[in-house]
């Protein structure tokens, strides 16, 4: 959460979007609001319409960094949030 | 607040461009200029978005701009990404995105509002998503 206020929020050139895998819907929003989650959510009823369906991992938590067009640019938390600063980068 | 800068900006942005987000930028210095779009502000980090000519998205210390650039900001700039996002620019941009387009479609997206989802809409047009897979259990 912290890194996402720190690096994502107030980033334009990066979102994050969070996949809900639960089919419980209050199951997902009590999880949420418990934890405050900040960001965009996908429910499970629009994976297939959000195109994320795709993109379904073998396990959960799994974040993965995607480009505008689709392409998988990196995986797994720590390389998601390296590479995505990386790629987004202030000038200096 | 110029009542016709705003309305100027306001009719562009719905006709889906941004001249009046155009402009010359100079370096604090004076040195350096370069031609862009302002696409984004935010006041805690102290930076400027501007979409280059190449299309290439690019984030600045304010302090790195002229002052001429800086009094822009501090006058125009929150009106104009107002006034493109009311005209939907953003939306413009993401349709043209693989991913974009999906999270653009209505219902797609929900947000936390105090115990509740809600429906949301991106307010940001950015080049990369960070997907985050989870559940509850």
């Amino acid at each position: 959460m912290k890194q996402y206020q720190a690096e994502i929020a107030d980033n334009p050139g990066v979102e994050m979007i969070h996949v809900s895998l639960d089919r419980d819907k209050k199951a997902a929003e009590t999880w949420a609001a418990k934890e405050g989650f900040p960001w965009p959510t996908v429910m499970m009823d629009n994976l297939k319409k959000s195109g994320f369906e795709d993109y379904m991992p073998r396990g959960v938590p799994n974040y993965k960094l995607l480009s505008k067009d689709g392409k998988i640019v990196a995986e797994g938390k720590g390389e998601v949030f390296a590479k995505a600063a990386e790629l987004t980068k202030e000038e200096t | 607040m110029n009542p016709k800068i705003l309305l100027f900006a306001a009719s562009l942005a719905l006709l889906g461009q941004g001249p009046l987000a155009a402009r010359t930028w100079t370096s604090a210095d004076g040195s350096k200029t370069f031609e862009g779009e302002l696409r984004a502000l935010s006041e805690r980090a102290k930076t400027v978005t501007v979409l280059m000519e190449g299309g290439k998205l690019r984030t600045f210390k304010i302090s790195l701009l002229s002052e001429e650039d800086r009094n822009f900001l501090r006058k125009e700039g929150h009106k104009i990404i107002l006034a493109a996002s009311a005209g939907k620019g953003a939306d413009n941009t993401l349709q043209e995105q693989k991913i974009g387009k999906n999270l653009a479609k209505e219902g797609i997206l929900s947000k936390l509002e105090g115990e509740s989802f809600v429906g949301h809409k991106l307010t940001k047009t950015p080049d990369y998503y960070i997907v985050y897979f989870s559940a509850s259990w």
